[in-house]
């Protein structure tokens, strides 16, 4: 158990982020977000990075020597600030701050990390090349290779839903490394320089019709055996360390903005879909949904918070609880905004970049709340998780 | 809730368990479900010595001097073992007399309703009583010398074990007034009603002329209406809490069967449809579970949030209950659905807590209402 932050610090906190955020937050970021090119995204993102952390609110969950030191109790305050200002999001810097931070602060060497983490500080952006073609779920049975030849590995294999890695300077890598090995226990984790020559990155278009995803096609390419992130076959162990870095603080920001997500249904079902006709939300069928979805919006609330209060052994599963209830949620609750904006909403419209899931076009939204319930294990991954790990279920064989 | 809370609560939680666990067994239960749901006089007396029914009463009543959360603790442990006990009906009762009596009322009651000595009730009338026609309400009027009580209240939860009913009522101009009757007195005439769900007695009742003195009234006007609003709030998390644990206890039941019922030469546990399934009532249980937590907090601090969390947890873990129990009988399969399994005791419980104290339909729409739309504007940039 951790001890209690007191109050009155928390209340302090809040209020200095709240008026930092009236300072800072840019006013219509949204609209001026729509429709822009990829440069214009990159430098408004790189400039909102500079302006947290100037504020000093950038990376709050990183160790005070670096730059953070914030309480998890802290950080769940200043992102649940962020996120009722409705700030934009780092959604370019996302994978650098967690992912990447988190793996070199757990796994790197004290000159990995003087090298990297200050240049993350100053807008580094990283991808990671974990997934495959035919390693979606059974992310273990990659086969991308990895050949040491002396000081260097040479990487050959293709990556695929790394997101952000068009832009990207540095890429999380998983690779095989001894392929005689059982499949968990083959597996390199490396820093890939994504200047290195042989790399092509091609984006995928989702149905949303954005390009966030990113194919990663890898040809003799040299990496530095210095670049190893851990030992030579640990990498499984250290992939599992980076994806519990998911879990924490970053979900308060995630269920503070969909609370507000509800309000903005709220007011969506309050809105007549032709001008002088009842609003849905004179519906009482429509009531009942929405008072449905305001209470799993407040259980998925409390489950972020409980993770603040409870380190018990217990609450590693609560990141699958976490991930599958929010998923789940978040693609009901842009469902029913599809199905309250009627027709009209189904008009093409732009999506503001910087943004997470909450452009305000409902049905964008929607499409994109398939990149909650796929990627970062599926919610059948999920469930398996907490039926076997939780609930002690037995294993299912594996099929070769 | 704080990690001290927490810790707390798992101790409290295991004491009460273990307690229930010799006491209440599969055959304790369907005696009581044979009487109609009246519990086991030695199961209150047990209760009662633990200092149960007056586990959030003030210490200078003999009370525990705990709060509702700890209450709720209870009323989960009490739910999971499907017992047949009136804590909560007399909780509620005693809570109205210690918060809305008087100096003289608290001490007349409190003392005994803590020790388990006197039980409780708390009748509010269709639900929500604020909105119950007065016509439709026990009507208080004075007939020169005395006041008495005349009409019907149905569905009264526990009322047939109650030494003493809290009744909110009403005038005969329509002020809502909130009296204290014994139901022992005359005129008060409770009638059993044949529940599916038999775990807990249920009843109707009458009053014809009966007398109420002075000093069993605790409130009138505005401050009745106060008070049934606050008790209704007690109510709906009180049921929510027993829902909540009723689905705890399915989820461990269908655990257990899944992992040991073999078939195509495995356990059907391994099975994805039923795992994930499992998966799923668990999850929902854990959130059913936080917000209880969360409304007996806000409840517990009298915050302007708690109508809110207090339908949210009422609406969220009596419907979770009952869908968890459903997916449980299916699970189990054909030994889940015969009258010799346990399964159908806890999937009745819940389909009973579900539409008691307010359904799921009126307190999602409550839900609806609370939740003040965005300050924000929407996002949309058309």
């Amino acid at each position: 158990m951790t001890g209690d932050v007191p109050t009155e610090r928390l209340d302090d906190l809040r209020q200095q982020v709240r008026a930092w955020c009236v300072e800072n937050v840019p006013r219509d970021w949204r609209s001026g977000q729509t429709g822009v090119s990829h440069d214009e995204f990159v430098a408004f993102q790189q400039d909102w990075l500079a302006t947290l952390r100037r504020g000093g609110y950038a990376v709050p969950h990183w160790p005070a020597a670096w730059g953070g030191g914030y309480s998890l109790h802290e950080q769940a305050v200043i992102y649940e600030e962020l996120a009722r200002a409705d700030a934009p999001r780092l959604v370019l810097h996302f994978v650098s701050l967690h992912h990447a931070a988190t793996t070199l602060l757990q796994a790197g060497t004290e000159q990995q990390q003087k090298d990297h983490l200050p240049k993350i500080l100053d807008g580094e952006v990283w991808c990671q090349g974990f997934s495959e073609p035919d390693a979606g779920s059974d992310l273990a049975s990659l086969r991308a290779r990895a050949i040491r030849d002396g000081d260097v590995f040479v990487v050959n294999g293709q990556k695929i839903w790394a997101s952000v890695a068009m832009y990207a300077d540095w890429c999380l890598l998983l690779a095989r490394t001894d392929p005689s090995a059982p499949k968990h226990q083959g597996i390199s984790y490396f820093m890939l320089d994504m200047r290195s020559p042989g790399i092509e990155v091609r984006p995928i278009r989702q149905p949303s019709g954005a390009e966030h995803f990113c194919e990663i096609f890898l040809n003799d390419v040299e990496i530095p055996a210095a670049n190893l992130l851990g030992a030579e076959n640990d990498g499984w162990r250290v992939a599992l360390q980076t994806l519990s870095s998911e879990r924490g603080a970053t979900m308060v920001e995630l269920a503070e903005r969909l609370s507000i997500g509800y309000r903005w249904l709220l007011t969506q079902a309050l809105r007549p879909v032709v001008p002088g006709e009842p609003a849905p939300y004179d519906d009482s069928g429509v009531r009942d949904r929405l008072g449905r979805l305001a209470s799993e919006v407040e259980a998925l609330r409390l489950m972020c918070r409980r993770v603040l209060v409870d380190d018990s052994p217990q609450v590693s599963s609560i990141a699958s609880m976490i991930k599958l209830y929010y998923s789940e949620l978040l693609q009901r609750m842009t469902g029913l905004g599809v199905e309250l904006a009627g027709l009209p909403g189904q008009v093409v419209s732009a999506r503001p970049m910087s943004a997470g899931w909450e452009s305000g076009e409902w049905l964008l939204d929607y499409l994109g709340s398939w990149e909650w319930t796929i990627p970062g294990g599926t919610s059948e991954i999920q469930r398996t998780i907490i039926g076997e790990r939780v609930l002690g279920l037995p294993k299912e064989k594996a099929t070769k | 809730m704080t990690a001290a809370d927490v810790d707390e609560h798992a101790e409290l939680r295991t004491v009460a368990r273990d307690v229930l666990a010799s006491s209440v067994d599969s055959e304790s239960v369907r005696r009581v479900m044979a009487e109609g749901g009246a519990p086991d006089r030695d199961l209150i007396g047990q209760l009662a010595a633990l200092g149960w029914f007056g586990i959030a009463l003030p210490e200078e009543y003999g009370g525990g001097g705990a709060g509702f959360p700890e209450l709720c603790v209870i009323l989960e442990e009490l739910g999971y073992s499907a017992a047949s006990a009136p804590v909560a009906s007399s909780a509620l009762c005693a809570l109205a007399i210690n918060r809305y009596g008087d100096a003289e009322q608290r001490a007349h009651w409190l003392p005994g309703l803590g020790a388990g000595e006197i039980l409780g009730a708390a009748v509010v009338g269709r639900w929500p009583s604020g909105a119950t026609p007065p016509s439709e309400r026990p009507v208080l009027t004075s007939d020169g010398t005395n006041e008495v009580l005349d009409g019907t209240a149905e569905f009264v939860l526990d009322a047939r074990v109650a030494d003493v009913l809290l009744v909110c009522a009403t005038t005969a101009d329509g002020e809502p007034v909130a009296v204290l009757v014994e139901t022992g007195a005359d005129g008060v005439q409770p009638s059993p009603r044949a529940m599916t769900d038999a775990t807990r007695p249920v009843d109707d009742l009458r009053f014809v002329r009966a007398r109420i003195a002075s000093d069993r009234v605790l409130a009138r006007g505005d401050r009745a209406a106060d008070l049934a609003r606050t008790i209704e709030l007690h109510a709906a998390v009180a049921i929510a809490a027993d829902s909540t644990a009723v689905a705890r206890r399915v989820v461990e039941m269908t655990t257990r069967y899944v992992k040991e019922r073999v078939q195509f030469g495995r356990p059907v546990g391994s099975f994805q449809a039923v795992k994930h399934r499992a998966a799923d009532m668990f999850v929902s249980t854990q959130a059913a579970a936080l917000l209880i937590e969360d409304a007996c907090d806000e409840l517990g601090r009298g915050s302007a949030r708690a109508a809110q969390a207090a339908s949210m947890a009422k609406e969220y873990a009596c419907a979770t209950a009952v869908d968890v129990a459903g997916a449980a009988l299916q699970l189990h399969g054909g030994i889940g659905y015969t009258w010799e399994h346990d399964l159908h005791i806890f999937f009745k419980r819940a389909l009973l807590n579900d539409q008691l104290f307010g359904s799921g339909r009126w307190h999602r729409a409550r839900v609806a209402e609370l939740v003040t739309p965005s300050q924000l504007p929407l996002p949309s940039t058309r």
